[in-house]
């Protein structure tokens, strides 16, 4: 929505709701789609991601609204008229077919048969699927199974790929390691992509936009940094990644700048004033992501704060404090061998820099 | 050693049901195959040298192929609608297998009452004036059909749609998804996934039809009888059971003939799918 420059839509949804037995699975969603972008829509079970994805896919037929691909109403034409290809979440190869018959599936059934073999061969050889061509569906592993699905679907060159979380699945490895092969396909082949997930850091590191989805609605639609940044909503702050949230009442609000007093603490903070913004004396919130937190007298800001319990991970450490301001997680980088973890009970200062809070609507 | 001993003892009803079939079986064939406690194959001559037993073979194994045929015909469509179905699918399956509470007799007699020469479709001809003379709707090939067609498309619906329920509706939008139109998706994914439903629902009715007494009694012509009705008169008016037995000796060895290979077939084509299901 904000950044529909020079680039072409190639997939607009205008106003698309759906509403099964009165109930409104997706509701007044609208979404534009760039050519050759990695587009997903993250939101937890339930959200209308799947729905809205199979009205694109012309599985479902909106209730109201358009979808108009290349400019083109294609709201109610059946799916076989539409060039659009799409990964299922069981994958659904066709088990009566070896992995070549269902990689070329799509172009017999659209009767595209004249260098049908080259083409089938230079799909699966993208895949990386060379020599497994006459092998059953049942007999290669997951990860070779998600690849035939990808091959199948991208072998009709379609404008738009639709991928319904086909990575859930997997174990985490070989989830790590088909994310990047996806990028890498989807690089390589410049097709569109719209991927649905409920998993925010597989959304966050392969996308370029997300659409950030609650109750059948868009609460954000943005690039992964600013999704993560600059949260607008407390739903999209609170689903992708781990966040404090502080309240507080706005004292003053100019054109540029908004302060707010901070509740249980003497700190005025003094934010961006965003569309997000209230009228003197209302309540917001501010989001601050925990490894901005930091530890010690560091920050612009500080209050006074106590350990209560510390988690180790790894690279980072995250300590759960209780603040004057409310309950705060940091998380900061351990380094072996320079001083021990904090304990519970101790006292330490907490701070955040200014560029680190992001106002919510309380 | 528990677990096996515990196999053991599931084993023996089923080992006791099969043991009981078997002699039926064998008793059956030694019958037929005695005249005066001697090796004999006169029942057998004597039926194929008798035109009218030939004819009542063919007759039976054509009366029971049509029956199948037509079964597949509305059962397919009916169990791949139920199967689609998004509402209350249990209430559809209860509609199709109420006739199972009915017993085969009744059912067959309420053709009876439709079809007959004065029932209710000659009565209404005749009423309006379409026909001066009833139509021949029973006592016929047709009144056989029809009421076999009624008796065992329940059982061609159930077999069939025991298969389609395990058939994702994905795999019919993936088809739609790659450019498949609904007869292309039809024929290239649907027909091959649905066809072990088919080939067991064909079997079965195929089966029944072959040995079905009741509904030629009630709606076949005295001439023209099926081999089923044939026996069940040779034992229970004639108490010829030799005789009998040769003639269901016969039937069955006719049936299998057709059945064998399908189900040969249906195996060979279930091991081919699920090696391609996957775990």
């Amino acid at each position: 929505m904000q950044d529909t420059d020079s680039e072409a839509v190639i997939l607009k949804i205008d106003d698309v709701s759906k509403v099964f037995d009165g109930a409104r699975a997706v509701d007044r969603v609208d979404l534009d789609v760039n050519e050759g972008e990695f587009v997903t829509l993250l939101g937890p079970s339930g959200c209308g991601k799947s729905t809205l994805l199979r009205m694109i896919a012309g599985f479902e037929v909106p209730s109201s609204g358009r979808i108009l691909m290349r400019g083109k109403d294609m709201s109610r034409d059946p799916a076989y008229q539409r060039e659009i290809g799409m990964v299922f979440q069981n994958l659904a190869l066709f088990p009566h077919m070896n992995v070549y018959d269902n990689v070329a599936f799509g172009l017999r059934a659209r009767k595209r048969t004249d260098d049908l073999d080259r083409r089938v061969r230079e799909m699966i050889s993208m895949v990386g699927l060379e020599g497994f061509e006459s092998r059953r569906t049942g007999q290669i592993s997951g990860g070779q199974r998600q690849r035939v699905a990808l091959a199948r679907s991208l072998v009709t060159a379609p404008d738009v790929l639709l991928l319904d979380e086909p990575l859930s699945a997997l174990d985490l490895k070989l989830r790590r390691q088909l994310q990047v092969e996806l990028k890498r396909i989807q690089r390589e082949t410049g097709i569109t992509f719209i991927f649905v997930t409920h998993d925010q850091e597989e959304a966050l590191s392969m996308s370029d936009r997300i659409a950030v989805m609650t109750a059948g609605k868009v609460d954000q639609y943005g690039s992964a940094v600013d999704i993560y940044h600059k949260p607008q909503t407390e739903f999209v702050a609170r689903f992708v990644g781990e966040t404090n949230f502080l309240s507080g009442s706005v004292c003053s609000v100019t054109s540029e700048q908004t302060e707010l007093d901070l509740d249980g603490t003497d700190i005025r903070l003094s934010v961006a004033t965003t569309s997000a913004a209230r009228r003197q004396g209302e309540r917001m919130s501010v989001s601050i992501r925990p490894e901005h937190v930091l530890l010690g007298a560091r920050g612009e800001y500080s209050v006074p704060a106590r350990v209560v319990s510390h988690s180790f991970s790894g690279a980072t450490i995250t300590y759960a404090l209780d603040s004057a301001a409310g309950p705060l997680l940091a998380q900061v980088p351990f380094q072996p061998g320079r001083g021990h973890p904090l304990l519970p009970g101790e006292t330490v200062s907490a701070g955040w820099p200014n560029d680190a809070i992001t106002l919510i609507p309380a | 050693m528990p677990k096996f001993s515990r196999s053991v003892l599931l084993l023996a009803p089923s080992a006791l049901l099969m043991g009981v079939f078997l002699i039926g079986l064998i008793g059956l064939i030694t019958s037929s195959l005695s005249i005066d406690g001697q090796l004999d194959l006169g029942h057998y001559t004597a039926i194929l040298n008798r035109p009218d037993y030939v004819e009542m073979l063919g007759r039976t194994l054509r009366i029971a192929a049509l029956t199948t045929f037509f079964s597949v015909l509305l059962g397919f469509p009916t169990a791949y609608y139920v199967a689609r179905y998004r509402g209350n699918r249990n209430f559809l399956l209860l509609l199709i297998i109420f006739p199972w509470l009915v017993s085969i007799v009744v059912r067959s007699y309420g053709w009876v009452v439709i079809l007959g020469p004065r029932g209710l479709i000659n009565g209404f001809a005749s009423w309006v004036g379409l026909a001066d003379r009833p139509m021949k709707l029973m006592y016929n090939d047709f009144g056989v059909i029809l009421g076999l067609v009624h008796v065992l498309l329940p059982f061609m619906i159930i077999a069939i749609l025991s298969v389609m329920l395990q058939i994702p509706r994905s795999m019919e939008e993936a088809s739609m998804s790659l450019g498949g139109r609904p007869a292309h998706s039809f024929r290239t994914v649907v027909l091959p996934l649905a066809l072990p439903g088919i080939l067991t629902g064909i079997t079965l009715v195929y089966l029944m039809a072959t040995g079905a007494i009741v509904t030629p009694l009630l709606l076949g012509g005295l001439g023209d009888t099926m081999l089923g009705t044939e026996i069940f008169q040779e034992v229970m008016h004639f108490f010829d059971y030799p005789k009998a037995a040769a003639l269901a000796t016969v039937l069955l060895i006719t049936a299998l003939g057709v059945v064998l290979p399908i189900q040969i077939f249906e195996r060979w084509l279930v091991r081919r799918l699920s090696d391609g299901a996957g775990q």
